[in-house]
């Protein structure tokens, strides 16, 4: 009996001293008090801000989120059909949207997700120590972290106007009481920002290990589309000449080939989100089709009808015309869109059995591959920014700072050339001297024919303040659910409920 | 009678019946007569005492005078028995005599019966906590396929809720004792044999006795773990001298308790027309197509298929308990296999479980106790590939009666003859095509010793481990929709895809406990100290292919593509010490302490160490003095307990701040490992705290005849460790538990059971009535948060109150929409009335409330019994009066929809109409209180008709004792509610979830 006594209080003493028993360390994550030690883990740091582009909400389009690509369809480019209607986008266009609406909390919390895996990296690799990271490799990770950061800021102070301007990370208390910034400072801070980091990151990159990281012309590009969307006209125009102005970058040879897996490494992309596939668990799915065209988003008639005659006139005017033959379209109408007369690859046919899955008979055909894979897991990039986009900046900046007209004519008849259309003098100017509005108008319709169903259309009508003009022609198509678009409310996005809930600081849009 | 005794010793069984008729002839033959009178202590006359003559049938009862006869007895054989509820029975053997006065005692068994409680047993009269304890008999056969559903309804303070009757899903049966004190787990810890379980892992035929610890005083020393409270399970163990085996079985078929009345497809689609049209679009169905539904002379086109009648079916349930018990003086053994098998309801569902069990021990020189107990059990669980909700979920939203079940060609239907809509998901294919397989194998052994040195001292160590494996097998083939005439189309499958995963479990705990009780002058006490050390742990894994060959080879090895891998483990230890102290003056007075300790690796070094005292006393009234001429009450106690209890279920490592890693993304054609935050974690987390205060009484009167006993009681949560939300600029981060809130339970509940006899006619009634307010005192000086968008957690308010706007029916005129400005859509007539609350002039989100208590205002159940001769009933109803669930019928029309949408308003043709207009469905399904039903509901859980055989004729066939019974569960439900179960999951908003079951069944227990 008392040697088990003795046993006993033995076993009870051992395991109290033994403090060690209750000590773990989670297997399964870095601890963050040991990390930041490296240029190398700083790097895996930067890669998770990149990652974070790749969300659903974002620039990795899919039928369950609503980023981008998908705003399209809330435009006069398409919209979702009738059985799709349960798409998050198809409630903004309806116009029955309000601050509870999730498709704002996705959109919001996506940015900010990217927005505070950034401020992480830009605090933690500036404060690393000398011996842990050179200045080079860390001034360039913080770079690109800004990069990154300005790439969702400029979406949130174009949509919600005022948001929170936040760059440090936050503790739990503070991200409780941030109340929003004006979307001037926002605009500012984050030109501020592009500017800094144009003069640090390379102009160049090795494409076979860095493709995908932000250049110094990925920088410029983002910087003249931040002044162009906020009115700052002359100061785009700069930015967008000096990418111009570096020569690194032209346009890719042939359209339709750019919106390819191989298009992703051409030297028109400025800035893309990468996607690998298949089976790397890094794809996206902005390809995914079923061996048809999907019908859950389409395109509306006037999208295919704005692509004009081989002859540079729109078809009400063109004697070329003929609703039965698209060769003589605008190339670009057959990259993009899948018309009655359209061949599928395959299906070694015209789609026309296949047509009355679209109400407008169309369907998008940008970055499809035309086999039946179902590939949710593909290789094809999401394009931020492109070469053409940037003339077309330009040439929009300069035409609203009454810039050359030459000039102007000059970038759009370089998008133009590379399709074969004929430039503006031999089109719209034939025989005419344009005004600087005429030219803006030419200049809005390029970016719609050449930039059509890459995630720019909603942002252009919304800075346009073109929307409900925009509505009233799709509307006029009467397909898909009626939309409706209320200018007074409509054109800034509502704070979403959840984060008004979540941080007092924070007060709704007076439109809302 | 050579030739009956030659049979019967071969054939007994078949013989039995046979016997049964001749037994009362054969009884006959001699004619000594016994007569008498039947009084209590008092010498009252005592009625209805069964009077009867042990191994016959003879039997009698006494009258009013308490007198009797009996004739045919034997001088020196026959033995008279007199039994009578609340007496101890008494025998007398018939001698010379014929007349047999007989005084019946008082049966004070009920204050000498013990209960289970927290390492160790305690009389019941001694006992000053809140404990209940299932009335096992009361349950034994009832087939259930979770262990947990016996006990909903059967106990006060415990609510139970079965959500599904789906096979093999032990979280569709929740156990909440005293209602929700927190945000997180509010499960109960099951406590088996002394050591940490669940109640999956045991068979009921193996449970000797299951007991529930309600207040702060009987739980407290299980410390951290026992906030939720404690249920505590013993199982069978040997007896000293005979050896038993027992049969028990029961073979049921089940069907769901309602199905939901769905549209035919000409209605279907003449909705589906009126929402297009709604929506600005063209009706997709045309007039001659309506008629081809109706006419049915295009099945493959234009169908009327009843999904529901579809995807259910009537599903057989057996249950097979055999267990063995045997022992000598100094060595017991029990043993038993328990097998359960269960198809689902739906289709593509079952279950197939077996239970085993080893208990042993042996006692040395009368001092060491040694033994063991071992158990496992195997489960398989069957669902559909994407899971059960999946193929309800395509009912309800993605399929339509327009689609036949097959084409006349033999493929499954996706289509209808409306070309411009979409496949279907076809529900029934979903449901059986691919298979999700999951499986259970666990074994847990315990080993302990006993030594008790002297007399009332002694010395237990426990050691347990316990190893859980859960494999999951997860096959999707390859397909492709067609259209009826053979055309492929649509979404369909076109890699086949195998998933296999592996979680395994582990757990030690090593328990060392000394006791030691003393008696001196009436002055009992009991001492109790000891340590305990435990550690879990799991590790998952997961494995994924691509492209197989063909849909006939699974394993892994022979897929193609893709292939991944995923795995992440955790670990957590906990360390303790506790005391008790007992002590009770000459069975009046009550006293008892508690206090544990406890050090989790789960909290942070600094408030690592969290204590938690009890305290209780007790009153036994009726032993008192100036009690004892009273005969009213056999016992009457007053009881008050408090004491603290802990929570400690908040993940594993709360307190590390992490970064994730598998945050890649490529650079040019290299991996980019990435990293990122993803959990934020709270460094100063620190231990949530239980209070409980407990005032009860229990009272037996008339001999025991009534037993009443009544609990107040008043639970507070404090620092509550929640996830409170956080501001989405953080990111896609999860929010850290953080110790915010403080929520109080306060309510009281009943029980009472009389049991009585007139003449051969036993019976007995149980009632339990439990009644909890949940009420959230503070969130940490917010206001409240929201959840879901339909709930919310606001101070003042029960933990999850429905959340959204009044309405007050529908917009019937013009004038009533003009009223205010709405912001939340496009209102119009027919369109949900949201009430402007604060009187701004325009409904918006401001105008949301509290719509709905998700907490029953009180929970109740009765059990009768009825017994005559060998005939017994027992009849068990539960129910809930006053509850608040969402039964949304999502005011779009995409799948099938219920006949409720045909009383949609219209201004011209149904002006009355109740439902919403069609077309605007993100207005009209907000949370609003037009889709939160009250419901209450009184339910026939459980209904048993059984016979039991006489005991003589078996007898001379070995066999103790054999009964048949029919019983059925969930026979009747009284409620309001059409279409949908009243017992649902608050999260269910839509009805998308499985329901449950009624079952009738056939079963025999059977003694040797």
């Amino acid at each position: 009996m008392k040697n088990s006594i003795i046993v006993l209080i033995a076993l009870a003493c051992l395991f109290s001293a033994c403090t060690d028993f209750l000590e773990h360390v989670d297997p399964n994550e870095i601890s963050n008090q040991t990390f930041w030690n490296s240029e190398q883990e700083a790097e895996m740091a930067l890669a998770g801000c990149y990652d974070a582009l790749q969300d659903e909400y974002l620039f990795k389009p899919s039928p369950n989120g609503n980023g981008p690509f998908n705003f399209e369809f809330m435009t006069d480019n398409g919209f979702f059909t009738v059985y799709y209607d349960w798409m998050q986008g198809a409630e903004v266009a309806r116009g029955d949207h309000n601050a509870s609406s999730y498709v704002f909390l996705g959109f919001w919390t996506a940015s900010y997700n990217v927005i505070s895996r950034c401020n992480q990296v830009i605090h933690q690799v500036s404060r690393m120590p000398e011996n842990a990271i050179g200045e080079t490799a860390a001034s360039r990770i913080i770079a690109e972290a800004k990069v990154v950061r300005a790439l969702l800021y400029n979406q949130l102070a174009l949509l919600y106007r005022d948001v929170p301007l936040i760059l440090e990370p936050q503790t739990i208390p503070e991200s409780q009481q941030t109340p929003k910034s004006d979307r001037a400072a926002i605009v500012s801070a984050i030109v501020a920002d592009l500017e800094g980091a144009a003069q640090v990151l390379p102009p160049t990159i090795d494409k076979g290990t860095e493709l995908g990281r932000a250049t110094r012309g990925a920088a410029l590009a983002l910087l003249a589309r931040v002044c162009l969307y906020h009115g700052l006209y002359e100061k785009a125009a700069q930015a967008a000449q000096q990418v111009i102005g570096s020569g690194l970058y032209g346009l890719h040879g042939t359209y339709a080939s750019l919106f390819t897996f191989e298009g992703g490494k051409s030297d028109e992309i400025l800035f893309s989100v990468r996607y690998k596939g298949t089976g790397l668990s890094e794809g996206g799915y902005l390809s995914l089709n079923y061996g048809y065209p999907p019908e859950w988003m389409v395109p509306f008639r006037n999208l295919a009808d704005a692509y004009h005659c081989v002859d540079g006139k729109p078809i009400q005017e063109s004697p070329l015309y003929d609703p039965d033959d698209d060769s003589t379209r605008d190339p670009r109408l057959m990259a993009n869109i899948t018309t009655p007369n359209s061949y599928w690859e395959w299906t070694q046919s015209k789609y026309a059995w296949w047509y009355w899955n679209s109400p407008s008979g169309l369907f998008y055909r940008k970055f499809q591959r035309e086999y039946n894979e179902q590939v949710w897991d593909d290789s094809q990039d999401y394009y931020l920014i492109r070469y053409a986009d940037v003339l077309l900046m330009r040439a929009e900046a300069l035409a609203l700072a009454a810039g050359d007209a030459n000039e102007i004519k000059a970038l759009v008849d370089a998008v133009r050339t590379r399709v074969g259309m004929p430039g503006i003098d031999d089109a719209e100017g034939q025989g005419k001297v344009l005004t600087h509005g005429e030219l803006l108008d030419i200049v809005k319709h390029e970016r719609r024919v050449e930039l059509a169903f890459e995630g720019l259309r909603y942002f252009d009508l919304f800075r346009w303040r073109a929307m409900e003009s925009a509505y009233a022609v799709s509307n006029a198509e009467g397909l898909g659910s009626k939309r409706d678009f209320n200018p007074d409310r409509h054109y800034v996005w509502p704070i979403p409920q959840a984060e008004l809930d979540n941080n007092k600081a924070l007060v709704q849009a007076p439109e809302w | 009678m050579m030739d009956a005794n030659f049979l019967l010793k071969r054939k007994p069984l078949a013989l039995v019946f046979a016997f049964m008729l001749f037994q009362v002839v054969a009884a006959f033959p001699q004619a000594k007569r016994a007569e008498g009178t039947v009084t209590d202590e008092d010498g009252m006359a005592l009625a209805g005492v069964n009077v009867s003559v042990r191994g016959t049938a003879l039997a009698t009862q006494t009258d009013e005078s308490g007198r009797f006869s009996l004739s045919g007895l034997v001088q020196g054989q026959s033995i008279l028995q007199f039994s009578s509820v609340g007496y101890q029975t008494q025998t007398v053997a018939v001698g010379a005599d014929s007349r047999y006065d007989v005084v019946l005692k008082a049966e004070v068994a009920g204050l000498d019966e013990v209960v289970v409680v927290a390492y160790g047993v305690q009389k019941k009269a001694n006992l000053t906590g809140a404990v209940s304890s299932l009335r096992m008999d009361d349950v034994k056969n009832v087939p259930v396929s979770n262990t947990a559903a016996l006990l909903q309804g059967r106990m006060s303070g415990v609510t139970v809720s079965s959500f599904s009757a789906q096979p093999g899903k032990a979280d569709d049966v929740e156990i909440r004792i005293r209602g929700i004190g927190t945000f997180g787990n509010n499960n109960p810890m099951v406590i088996i044999d002394g050591v940490q379980g669940e109640l999956a892992s045991v068979a009921p035929g193996d449970i000797e006795s299951l007991t529930v610890l309600k207040d702060a005083a009987s739980a407290a020393i299980y410390g951290v773990r026992a906030a939720n409270g404690v249920i505590l399970v013993t199982t069978k163990r040997g007896n000293d001298d005979r050896r038993s085996v027992a049969y028990n079985g029961s073979y049921g078929w089940q069907q769901a308790t309602v199905l939901p009345d769905y549209v035919d497809s000409w209605d279907w689609a003449m909705l589906y027309n009126e929402q297009a049209v709604a929506n600005g679009s063209e009706a997709p169905y045309t007039a001659e197509m309506v008629q081809q539904m109706r006419d049915g002379s295009r099945p493959d086109y234009f169908a009327n298929t009843d999904w529901a009648r579809e995807v259910y079916r009537t599903a057989p349930l057996q249950n097979h308990h055999v267990s063995m018990a045997g022992g000598s003086a100094t060595s017991k053994y029990m043993a038993s296999v328990g097998y359960v098998k269960q198809e689902g309801i739906l289709i593509g569902t079952s279950s197939d479980r077996v239970n085993l069990r080893l208990n042993a021990e042996t006692k040395y020189l009368d001092m060491l106790t040694l033994g063991m107990n071992v158990s496992g059990h195997m489960q398989q669980t069957d669902e559909p590939y994407r899971g059960a909700t999946d193929v309800l979920e395509a009912v309800k939203a993605f399929s339509r009666p327009t689609v036949p079940l097959r084409y006349a060609n033999g493929q499954w239907g996706f289509f209808d003859g409306q070309t411009q809509l979409t496949a279907i998901r076809n529900p029934v294919y979903r449901a059986t095509v691919g298979y999700n397989e999951s499986e259970t194998h666990n074994v847990i052994a315990q080993s302990f010793a006993d030594l008790e040195p002297i007399k009332n001292l002694h010395i237990k160590t426990n050691f347990s481990y316990a190893y859980r494996s859960s494999p999951g097998y997860r096959y999707i083939p390859t397909d492709q929709p067609t259209r009826p005439d053979g055309t492929p189309q649509g979404e369909g499958t076109l890699r086949n895809q195998a998933t296999q995963s592996s979680y395994i479990a582990k757990q030690w705990i090593n328990e060392n406990v000394i006791t030691y009780n003393l008696d001196v002058d009436g002055h009992a006490m009991a001492f109790l100290v000891g340590q305990s050390a435990q550690y879990n742990d799991y590790r998952t894994f997961s494995g994924w292919v691509q492209d197989f060959p063909n849909n006939e080879v699974h394993e892994l090895s022979a897929g193609v593509n893709n292939p991944g891998v995923s795995g992440s483990s955790a670990k957590a230890t906990l360390l303790s010490f506790f005391g008790r102290v007992n002590y009770a003056y000459a069975g009046r007075y009550l006293f008892e302490a508690n206090i544990r300790g406890d050090r989790s690796s789960r909290i942070p070094r600094q408030n690592r160490l969290g204590v938690f005292p009890s305290f209780s006393a007790g009153w036994n009234v009726a032993n008192e003095a100036f009690m004892a001429d009273q005969r009213l009450f056999s016992e009457l106690k007053l009881r008050l307990s408090w004491g603290k209890l802990g929570n400690q279920e908040i993940g594993y490592y709360p307190f590390s701040q992490g970064i994730a890693l598998n945050r890649s993304y490529f650079w040019g054609d290299s991996r980019a490992p990435g990293v990122a935050i993803s959990n934020l974690a709270n460094e100063e987390i620190s231990w949530e705290t239980t209070t409980i205060t407990d005032v009860g009484v229990d009272a037996s009167l008339w001999r025991d005849r009534l037993t009443l006993t009544v609990d107040y009681f008043d639970k507070k949560t404090t620092d509550i460790l929640l996830e409170l939300p956080i501001p989405a600029t953080l990111g896609w981060v999860s929010a850290p538990y953080v110790n915010a809130a403080t929520v109080r339970n306060r309510g009281w509940e009943a029980a009472a059971g009389y049991r009585g006899q007139a003449g051969a006619l036993t019976w007995g009634i149980n009632l339990n009535l439990t009644k909890v307010k949940n009420e959230i005192l503070d969130v940490n000086g917010r206001e409240d948060w929201i959840e879901s968008g339909r709930f919310i957690n606001q101070k003042g308010h029960p933990i999850g109150a429905l959340y959204g706007y009044r309405s007050d029916g529908l917009y019937r005129d013009e004038g009533a929409l003009a009223e205010v400005r709405h912001t939340l859509g496009n209102v119009g007539l027919g369109d949900l009335k949201l009430l402007d609350l604060n009187e701004d002039g325009q409904v918006d989100q401001n105008d949301r409330t509290v719509i709905g208590n998700p907490f029953p205002d009180f929970t109740y159940g009765t059990n009768v019994n009825l017994g005559f001769k060998g005939v017994d009933f027992s009849a068990f109803l539960q129910g809930i009066g006053g509850v608040d669930r969402f039964y949304m019928e999502y005011p779009r029309v995409a799948g099938n929809v219920t006949t409720v949408f045909l009383d949609r308003f219209d201004p011209t043709s149904n002006p009355g109409g109740n439902y919403p207009r069609l077309g605007n469905e993100n207005y009209n399904s907000l949370s609003a209180s037009h889709w939160v039903v009250r419901t209450a509901y009184l339910r026939l859980k459980n209904i048993e008709l059984g016979y039991t055989l006489p005991r003589q004729p078996l007898n001379k066939v070995k066999l103790q004792h054999v009964r048949f019974f029919v019983s059925a569960q969930n026979l009747l439900t009284f409620t309001d509610l059409a279409h949908w179960d009243p017992e649902k999951v608050v999260g269910d908003v839509r009805n998308h979830a499985y329901p449950n079951a009624k079952t009738f069944s056939l079963g025999i227990n059977l003694n040797l």
